[in-house]
């Protein structure tokens, strides 16, 4: 028993100086902010890490603003809003999902997707990854489909098997055919139809 | 002395993205201008531009002062503006407003409007346009028919070559005597016109308002450091005599901020308004300045963008990310996996510009830039709201 506890203390000690450079690194990210900024966001990113948040996508969230000469108010309201749609994407897909998953599910709330559509997605495919349909319909409503369009043609294309080929497919078609003039809501449902899938039913009112 | 090496430091000091879809710089160049015999003028022209993705405003002053004459001032606001295109053909809003005065000078200046509807690949394009523009300070009767023109361009490695006719007003020197209202007194020599000729005492010069119909050819060729334009035309009026006019440029960019310019020639007849003087002149000087795109006469629409864009694994976590943009001079990217920092693309050749990169599995943000204009999203590639009222592109890296 002793023996152990010393094993123990031994390897703890061998890890801290890993952990304290692991954290290290993540702060280096925050160089370019000012320190009052940089303390906030940290420890925003504290409080998500503790909860198992993709932690370090509000580090590079605040990195983005710097580069873009955002305000620091604009910042820590940006890196809030991810950690806020991270949460909520990580509570709506659930904790086993992936990294990737969790970051493409706070695109897509962040895009204005409902955090229900993004549990249905995870219903229709439990095993498989969201991260190509949480894309494609934050692309969807990020070029103006209405965001109950693009959700019940993401939830309909997921329940009758669509791949992940199908779906990028359907995204670069309904981006050419907006930009020729198409309305979005309309190109989205006829390329679903070109996929071979019926359109689906209209989505119920209030559904996001 | 001191106020140009504060316009100096401003302008090196100032430049910076004001949002993520406009990118503000200034420069400003001063060169040692004999234009005339026997005499010779410094000139300050300091710049402010705003670039977007869509639209650029260029804001511009030019101050000169000689021993020979008044120093005068002009100042010169350019503006063009893409609109969403209509069934695929762009239009262009372009507007402009000129000034000039100073000590001793009469304030004229001209305003401009116009609307352009463009046919544009990424190669090759043709425009026509509709202009209406009101004076100030000038005399001269004012057409009220619209001024009109039409423009076509081609482009090629680096090669741009325009071909326009465009209807403008211009400002022609005309011999009256008495003294007309838009003489002016110089501190040396007696009286000058404000023509700015070379004028003896006792001579005077009336500038005349007078439409213009040019017929401009221009060749623009850009590599990374060397930098070549030639313009030439015709200009019309129904007063005098047709003008042909040409201006050859070269420019050496030094450092990315710093080039070495020299000029020979003369443009045509419109600039009077800002720079009268109309004999061929030679100028070599500096330009300081971190915006490489300086002009509004090409076409918005043909400035080079990316045109494709392709990702593919090339190993375990490395992607190659493949851009074409016809023309360009740098392509750069930035995303998370640059920490946000803009990383350039290398040239392969013709217009295929590539990166590689490491990724790790997931899902990435990433916007491209051409020219150093805005950052904006790959072409063809999915996008998303970024948190900071714009889009970026997103790449899925399983």
């Amino acid at each position: 028993m002793r023996r152990g506890l010393w094993l123990l203390a031994i390897i703890t000690a061998l890890l801290a100086p890993l952990a304290v450079h692991a954290q290290s690194a993540d702060r280096h990210l925050l160089d370019r902010l000012d320190p009052a900024t940089a303390d906030e966001v940290w420890k925003i990113a504290e409080t998500a890490r503790q909860q198992g948040v993709p932690y370090q996508s509000l580090l590079l969230t605040a990195a983005e603003g710097a580069s873009k000469h955002a305000p620091p108010d604009r910042t820590i309201a940006a890196v809030r809003e991810r950690f806020r749609a991270l949460s909520a994407a990580r509570e709506a897909l659930g904790a086993e999902s992936t990294p990737g998953e969790i970051s493409a599910g706070a695109g897509a709330l962040m895009s204005g997707v409902s955090a229900d559509t993004l549990a249905r997605l995870r219903q229709m495919r439990p095993k498989a990854s969201l991260l190509v349909p949480l894309v494609v319909l934050a692309d969807l409503v990020t070029r103006h489909v209405p965001v109950e369009t693009a959700s019940s043609a993401m939830l309909h294309a997921s329940r009758m098997g669509a791949k992940d080929e199908d779906l990028l497919r359907l995204r670069s078609r309904v981006e050419s055919d907006i930009k020729k003039g198409v309305s979005p809501a309309a190109a989205t449902m006829s390329r679903l139809q070109g996929l071979g899938m019926s359109p689906p039913p209209p989505p119920r009112a209030g559904a996001r | 002395m001191k106020k140009a090496a504060g316009l100096l430091l401003l302008a090196l000091l100032f430049a910076a993205p004001v949002s993520a879809q406009w990118h503000a710089t200034t420069g400003l160049a001063a060169w040692y201008d004999g234009d005339l015999p026997g005499r010779s003028t410094l000139r300050f022209a300091p710049t402010l531009a705003l670039d977007g993705a869509h639209g650029v405003l260029i804001a511009g002053a030019m101050m000169s002062g000689s021993e020979m004459q008044s120093p005068y001032r002009g100042t010169r606001v350019a503006s063009s503006y893409l609109l969403e295109p209509i069934r695929r053909l762009p239009i262009e809003l372009k507007g402009s407003l000129a000034h000039r005065g100073g000590m001793g000078w009469d304030d004229r200046g001209l305003v401009r409007a116009e609307a352009r509807l463009h046919f544009a690949s990424p190669t090759a394009g043709a425009w026509m346009g509709l202009a209406t523009e009101q004076a100030f300070g000038l005399t001269g009767q004012l057409s009220e028919r619209p001024l009109i023109g039409f423009g076509t361009w081609s482009r090629r490695a680096g090669l741009t070559l325009s071909l326009d006719l465009e209807q403008r007003a211009g400002l022609l020197p005309q011999a009256s005597s008495p003294a007309p209202r838009d003489s002016v007194r110089g501190n040396v020599g007696g009286t000058v016109g404000a023509g700015d000729q070379p004028t003896g005492p006792g001579a005077r010069t009336q500038l005349m308002r007078v439409a213009l119909t040019t017929t401009r050819v221009s060749l623009h060729w850009q590599s990374n450091r060397l930098e070549l334009e030639s313009v030439g035309g015709v200009t019309l009026s129904l007063v005098r005599e047709p003008k042909r006019w040409a201006q050859a440029t070269m420019a050496y960019a030094v450092a990315p901020s710093l080039a070495a310019f020299a000029t020979f020639g003369s443009r045509d007849p419109e600039l009077y308004l800002i720079e009268p003087a109309e004999t061929p002149r030679a100028t070599c000087g500096v330009r300081l300045s971190q915006w490489r795109s300086a002009t509004l006469e090409t076409p918005l629409v043909a400035r080079a963008q990316a045109t494709r864009w392709r990702v593919r694994r090339v190993g375990t976590d490395s992607w190659s990310f493949e851009v074409r943009a016809p023309g360009a001079r740098m392509v750069e990217l930035t995303g998370d996996f640059t920490l946000w920092e803009p990383i350039p693309l290398q040239h392969e050749g013709g217009d295929r510009w590539e990166a590689t990169v490491m990724l790790e599995p997931g899902v990435h943000q990433v916007n491209l830039r051409v020219d150093g204009g805005a950052w904006m999203p790959p072409p063809g590639a999915p996008t998303r709201a970024d948190g900071y009222g714009g889009t970026t592109g997103v790449v899925v890296a399983e």
